[in-house]
């Protein structure tokens, strides 16, 4: 029987499992480095309240938030700790579960290892969804806020996200909108009755410049008029609204107790009308 | 003459197989996800629970699969085509198991109102390279070792002569 000859090629083979080794070696080492990597990550919610400005249509929510990686601690037995790229910041909103009004991400970032670093961002929440509801401007508003970080690490080999939603109850931008029925009088005016209601509106101190506010009264069949008056913004303003009456509404109103129906429309800067909509208990005239 | 079969080789390799992709993974699978809600003092969520029972239904007949493969690998000698077609099965095997058992690098996990996903599928790539290095080797040692392997049972005259 022959003696069995020394196969050629074993060398080729020893690189096989030597690659296959090593690939698994750089799966592992990368993967751990990251396991070890990703407590070290911090990200901090702003801790000042957020500052908003209202532009257009949008309503900006301006704050910042703090991201940093902290010195890898296993320094000694991994060298590296792997640093973030691609390090945004996204925030989604919706409106009392049906409306979503921003789906917004900040610039892409890269923090490495060791550095802090503050993000500065502007969320615009976007009112032209809300203007038949009027939710957020002129309603109180339950906001789902769902705010995450997202980025690349592990020298590019992976992506990450997180995020928690918290709900937030939003004060109506223009408040205390209070019209004073009880005290309206009725001046007989060139045939016509002017009906003069005073009001009361509050509304956020950002806001500046006017709103105008026009008000539709229905009775139960159809509307019996409508006034309209432009509302200083950012300030509590007092006023008055004057609506036309014919005589026969007039005499109507004066006489008979009703269930009135109330259209209010107020639209803002950057063309935006809200509406909503309310009734009046009318017990008798002035 | 060198042997053709060597079942004490199979059996090592089986066992060893089934007890890393079989056995540990559902050990690991059963009892740490329970062991750590009892730490954090809340019970497993169900949908938890029941992911996890279905990650073991695909598991544990691809690591059976693996084990089988491998200990059927070692069974025959280096050199002969059946070891080279099971250990390249045992690879596709373990690609499998693998792509399942980490989802294709695929997590996403909520819990209440925070969500948490992680994308490491192209991490994974220096693993299916791993293994698709391992499927040449099983390959290359067919390559390599059929002429000493036929010249050890015919005495230098057997297939590829």
């Amino acid at each position: 029987m022959a003696a069995a000859r020394r196969p050629q090629g074993r060398g080729l083979l020893l690189l096989l499992r030597l690659g296959a080794l090593g690939l698994s070696l750089a799966f592992t080492f990368l993967f751990v480095t990251t396991v070890l990597t990703a407590p070290n990550l911090e990200f901090a919610p702003p801790g000042d309240d957020p500052s908003f400005r209202y532009e257009d249509g949008l309503l900006y929510v301006d704050t910042a938030f703090d991201l940093g990686i902290q010195d890898c601690p296993s320094a000694y037995v991994f060298p590296t700790c792997h640093g973030i790229t691609n390090l945004t910041v996204f925030v989604r909103a919706v409106v009392e579960d049906t409306v979503s009004v921003t789906d917004y991400r900040s610039p892409p970032v890269a923090v490495a290892v060791g550095e802090r670093r503050s993000v500065d961002v502007s969320i615009p929440l976007r009112l032209a969804p809300l203007v038949t509801t009027g939710y957020i401007v002129l309603r109180p508003a339950n906001v789902s806020f769902t705010l995450g970080i997202s980025g690349t690490t592990t020298r590019g080999f992976m992506d990450f996200a997180g995020s928690f939603t918290q709900d937030q109850l939003f004060d109506p931008l223009i408040s205390r909108f209070v019209v004073d029925w009880e005290n309206s009088t009725f001046v007989p005016e060139n045939g016509n009755v002017t009906w003069t209601v005073p009001y009361t509106v509050g509304s956020a101190d950002f806001l500046s410049g006017t709103a105008d506010a026009t008000v539709r009264v229905h009775n139960a069949t159809s509307q019996l008029t409508e006034g309209a008056t432009a509302i200083p913004l950012g300030q509590v303003a007092n006023g008055t609204f004057s609506f036309t009456l014919s005589q026969e509404a007039a005499q109507d109103l004066a006489t008979t107790p009703q269930t009135l129906r109330v259209e209010v429309a107020v639209t803002l800067p950057g063309d935006l009308t809200f509406t909503t909509e309310t009734t009046v208990e009318w017990t008798g005239g002035a | 003459m060198e042997a053709r079969y060597h079942p004490f080789s199979a059996a090592l390799h089986g066992v060893a197989n089934g007890l890393i992709f079989v056995a540990a993974p559902v050990a690991f699978l059963r009892y740490l996800p329970v062991l750590l809600a009892s730490v954090a003092g809340f019970g497993l969520p169900e949908d938890l629970s029941a992911r996890l029972q279905a990650l073991e239904a695909l598991i544990v007949p691809l690591g059976i699969a693996v084990a089988a493969l491998a200990g059927l690998a070692a069974f025959f000698s280096k050199g002969l085509l059946l070891r080279a077609a099971f250990g390249v099965g045992k690879q596709g095997a373990r690609l499998a198991w693998i792509f399942f058992v980490l989802n294709g690098g695929l997590f996403a996990l909520a819990l209440g109102g925070v969500a948490l996903s992680v994308d490491f599928s192209r991490l994974l790539y220096f693993v299916y390279a791993s293994i698709g290095l391992m499927a040449a080797y099983a390959v290359g040692e067919f390559l390599v070792y059929r002429h000493r392997f036929w010249e050890s049972q015919m005495g230098g005259y057997g297939p590829g002569y």
